[in-house]
């Protein structure tokens, strides 16, 4: 069931808002809590029924073993964590993997992996349990919070909300235990607030997924699809559809993330931020603090500092030199969680290909930046200028749109093709009409990329603009980053009341367009 | 060892770390107060505080605290 | 950084009141202006254009544009499409008449008694020489027609029956967007590939007879002469029997039947009320599927607008039939010869009082 349906905006939302509503009035935080988990429950059921099994066993299964964490100390603890985050992985891996390993294993011993043999039986595609990649990486940051004594309590039924909690269940943000429990815990208060807020995230949202970002799909998805029957688009094409492609992943994902949000918030619970004006940043460590940013904050919280903190150690215990401690304690922890992240959407080469780029873009980066800063010390260089900040940024976004061609592209023959056209291999091949409304063509796409670019560096981002409402978890890094040109402000009036209205309803409206699921369903 | 004792001694690995004399300490002082202070300038203090003290900390021990203050309490000991 | 806002003087409740008021303001005025946008219907009937309806168009422009008379007109759904052939309707009527009688079939495929109301309305408006409608009965109608939610007004939509009507909220709100969509297409017909204006060259002509065969947009062919092996039209007719069965629980059969065929009865009271003051009389054809088994009917409810007519006969030949419940063209020349000598005595009694 997705939020950019009639079925849950007008119907399964209203109900559990209701019903969470009387149980506060009625029962209090049980009873609440018990709506959040039986809504979960459904939600799930309902969008992928026959997953239901793997849910409640990582559920129970977790839960059992954070209670083991929370029991033991010293080694036996360490054991139990080691055995749960493994536990957490290996599904993960199954479930995206086997498939991937299975058509891999059949490149290097056809003969073993023979058609209808045992081998190729074991080691096929296996369906992906709707949102397991989210819900497990927050079973593993549960574990290892409950082992560095950051999980004071654990109560069950706060748990199973916090896992079952459906504005977040099947595509995130990735929210972490220790955010979620005081605020569900917590007796509800400022409903209007709560309510006014989270209204307006949701109408924002889905007007982003539904008017903007399924317009962008209308003429990226049949490009991409035109390049996987093999032919090879021109250089312009190659580039517009790539941008065109990023424009509508951040308005599917942004505007996903809103809604999500917004939906929280109704319930009193403030999200974790997925992104913060991602195409405006100057570096590609920006990039990755600013876009989906709560996947970037659990790599780093999780994978980073756990790689970082001893390797560091053990560099400097070495004495290997600024340089040395600079390599292991931040390059080597950085490419890993750069793998991870493009690993974590899928097993396919594209996705392994994506962070590849990514870890070396990010290792070039710190490196630079680290040899940059001892220079300037000894030479006492100006600090960044404006054009450094402009080369910055265009830098950094000519990265990422190469790397996306990867993420989209059906195959890596594909993600040849395109990335061939964008340096002008097919210059003279010609890829006449533009696959959408065939007669507007080339016109219509430069209209709608203009528009998606004006909103991303003209326009506030969401959390910007409802600043007054606290929309989200703090984040630090959102002081620094300009509003735009218009500096738009939300603030409680008749005006935003009508336009915040008027963008509900069209995307309402938007919806029978037709039902585009969301980008991140599918990892 | 005493409060004001750690507090020199921190400081000085401090100012080494990011790169600024100029800073003065506070209790309350956080990472958003200082420009240098970063995911990865972070390690690399959580490292060179560990060396100066000749201390071992948990990743648990160091995202409890959440200002400077805590962490002159923690050293203190 | 604390927000500021809200709860800080100067910005008060009242500011949160202001902005609720907007809110629905706002939301109201879209969907005022959606609803009310220029509606073309033309631009609508071709909206499945690249459908197995895609003869919405053509019905559309033999009801608005084609100025041959409408004498008998055939509503239904594929079965009656497939096996009531206009050309012999009209032969052995104006044979038995002794004058030109002009038989149209108005048939659709997929089943839905709301569109088949809209196209009697514009019938009697644009034909008003219409004097009998041959309607299809084929058994338990509790859905709404795909193209009802394409062509009513939001008048139409608004007043279907509420209750047991699980295409009420889909049909309400796939106007706004329909009305923006029509809109569009208004201003820019060339960009979605329609045609604003009725071009004769482009018309399919008068006397359309889908009996025949045609070819739909995906390239394959229906009705005309198609056969199917008998022992896979059986099999057919048993897994339509078993699927039938299986629906019940969804057909919600343990309620009143003027509850759960409220989209029927509705539509129906509309259709005759139509009829009664156009002077139109209305006759109901039920055509079988093959073999002993048939779906469950309602004639008695139906019998209140007028006589239907089971030409129960033709399930006894596995020749007559291109599926399991459609006929082929040989079918269709029994049948259509058969109903029309069943009808012929009332439209002899429309016709000379």
């Amino acid at each position: 069931m997705a939020f950019n349906s009639y079925g849950f905006a007008l119907l399964f939302l209203p109900i559990v808002f209701a019903l969470y509503r009387l149980a506060a009035l009625l029962r209090g935080p049980g009873a609440r809590l018990l709506v959040v988990i039986a809504a979960g429950l459904v939600f799930y059921a309902l969008a992928c029924a026959w997953a239901l099994p793997v849910l409640l066993i990582s559920l129970v299964g977790n839960y059992a073993v954070a209670g083991r964490i929370a029991a033991t100390q010293g080694t036996t603890q360490r054991g139990w964590l080691i055995f749960g985050v493994t536990a957490n992985v290996a599904a993960l891996v199954i479930y995206k993997f086997t498939g991937f390993f299975g058509a891999n294993l059949a490149l290097v011993m056809p003969g073993f992996m023979a058609a209808g043999g045992a081998a190729s039986r074991l080691w096929r595609e296996l369906a992906l349990p709707l949102g397991i990649s989210f819900f497990t990486f927050q079973q593993i940051s549960l574990l290892v919070d409950v082992a560095r004594g950051l999980v004071p309590q654990l109560r069950p039924l706060t748990y199973l909300a916090s896992i079952l909690f459906f504005p977040y269940l099947v595509s995130g943000p990735i929210t972490y235990y220790r955010e979620f429990a005081p605020q569900i815990e917590a007796e509800p208060r400022d409903w209007l607030r709560n309510g006014i807020t989270g209204i307006t995230l949701f109408s924002v949202g889905l007007f982003k997924k539904t008017l903007l970002a399924d317009s962008l799909i209308l003429w990226v998805d049949p490009m991409f699809a035109d390049v996987a029957t093999g032919k090879s688009p021109v250089a312009v094409q190659a580039w517009v559809m790539v941008a065109g492609f990023l424009m509508q992943m951040y308005f599917d994902f942004s505007g996903y993330s809103d809604m999500a949000a917004g939906v929280a918030r109704l319930f009193g619970v403030r999200l974790p931020l997925n992104f913060y004006s991602p195409m405006r940043v100057t570096s590609i460590m920006d990039w990755w603090r600013r876009w989906h940013m709560s996947l970037g904050r659990f790599v780093n919280d999780y994978i980073f500092q756990s790689l970082a903190l001893p390797l560091t150690r053990k560099a400097v215990m070495r004495g290997h030199g600024r340089w040395g401690v600079m390599v292991l304690g931040v390059l080597m922890p950085t490419a890993v969680s750069m793998l991870v992240i493009g690993a974590w959407h899928g097993g396919r080469w594209t996705y392994i290909v994506f962070g590849l780029l990514h870890a070396v873009y990010m290792v070039v980066a710190e490196a630079w930046l680290f040899w940059r800063k001892k220079n300037r010390k000894h030479k006492g260089a100006a600090a960044p200028s404006r054009l450094d900040h402009v080369r910055g940024h265009v830098l950094t976004i000519l990265c990422v749109l190469v790397a996306l061609v990867p993420f989209r592209a059906a195959d890596m023959a594909s993600a040849l093709r395109i990335w061939g056209a964008m340096v002008g291999f097919n210059g003279s091949a010609v890829w006449l009409p533009w696959p959408v409304m065939a007669p507007v063509g080339a016109g219509l796409v430069a209209v709608e990329l203009a528009a998606a670019l004006f909103i991303v560096y003209a326009l506030p981002n969401t959390a910007q603009w409802l600043d007054r409402l606290d929309p989200s978890l703090p984040f630090a890094g959102g002081d620094k980053v300009s509003r735009g040109p218009f500096g738009w402000r939300w603030r409680a009036g008749l005006g935003w009341g009508l336009l915040t209205g008027a963008a509900l309803m069209l995307g309402l409206t938007f919806v029978s367009r037709g039902a585009n699921s969301f980008v991140y369903f599918s990892f | 060892m005493d409060r004001y004792a750690v507090i020199d001694k921190l400081m000085e690995v401090f100012a080494d770390t990011f790169d600024d004399d100029e800073i003065a300490y506070r209790d309350d002082l956080t990472a958003a107060d200082v420009a240098e202070w970063d995911s990865l300038s972070n390690i690399r203090f959580m490292v060179a505080v560990e060396q100066a003290f000749g201390r071992k900390f948990s990743i648990g021990d160091w995202q409890n605290l959440k200002q400077l203050g805590d962490l002159v309490n923690l050293l203190a000991v | 950084m604390e927000p500021a806002g809200l709860y800080q003087p100067g910005d008060t409740l009242s500011g949160i009141g202001r902005y609720a008021l907007g809110l629905v303001i706002g939301f109201a005025l879209v969907l005022a202006a959606t609803l009310c946008l220029p509606f073309n219907g033309y631009l609508a009937s071709q909206q499945a254009r690249d459908s197995e309806m895609f003869h919405t168009r053509w019905i559309y422009e033999r009801i608005h544009f084609d100025p041959a008379p409408i004498d008998v007109a055939i509503i239904g759904s594929s079965r009656v499409e497939a096996g009531i052939s206009p050309l012999i309707m009209t032969q052995v009527l104006s044979q038995k008449l002794g004058r030109p009688v002009h038989a149209v079939s108005l048939a659709m495929v997929r089943p839905g008694r709301d569109y088949h109301a809209l196209l009697v309305r514009d019938l009697v408006r644009y034909h008003p020489e219409v004097k009998l409608i041959i309607l299809s009965d084929d058994g338990f109608m509790p859905l709404s027609h795909p193209m009802f939610q394409e062509m009513a007004t939001p008048t139409d939509v608004v007043s279907q029956p509420l209750l047991i009507n699980r295409d009420y909220f889909k049909n309400l709100f796939a106007l706004p967007y329909r009305n923006l969509l029509n809109v569009a297409e208004q201003v820019r017909p060339g960009w979605f590939g329609v045609y604003k204006t009725f071009d004769p060259s482009r018309y399919a002509g008068s006397d359309l007879d889908r009996t025949l065969g045609y070819r739909l947009p995906d390239g394959h062919w229906r009705n005309g002469d198609t056969v199917m092996p008998v022992a896979q039209l059986m099999k057919r007719a048993e897994q339509t029997k078993a699927t039938g069965r299986s629906r019940q629980f969804v057909h919600l059969s343990f309620l009143p039947e003027a509850w759960r065929l409220a989209i029927e009865y509705r539509n129906m009271a509309a259709i005759g009320r139509l009829a009664d003051d156009h002077h139109v009389v209305l006759v109901f054809v039920g055509l079988p599927m093959v073999g002993p088994y048939d779906e469950p009917r309602n004639p008695a409810f139906l019998m209140r607008y007028g006589p239907d007519i089971m030409l129960i006969s033709l399930r006894n030949n596995p020749g007559f039939y291109q599926d399991d419940v459609h006929l082929n063209r040989a079918g269709a020349i029994v049948a259509t010869r058969d109903l029309a000598d069943r009808v012929a005595p009332f439209l002899a009694k429309r016709i000379v009082p």
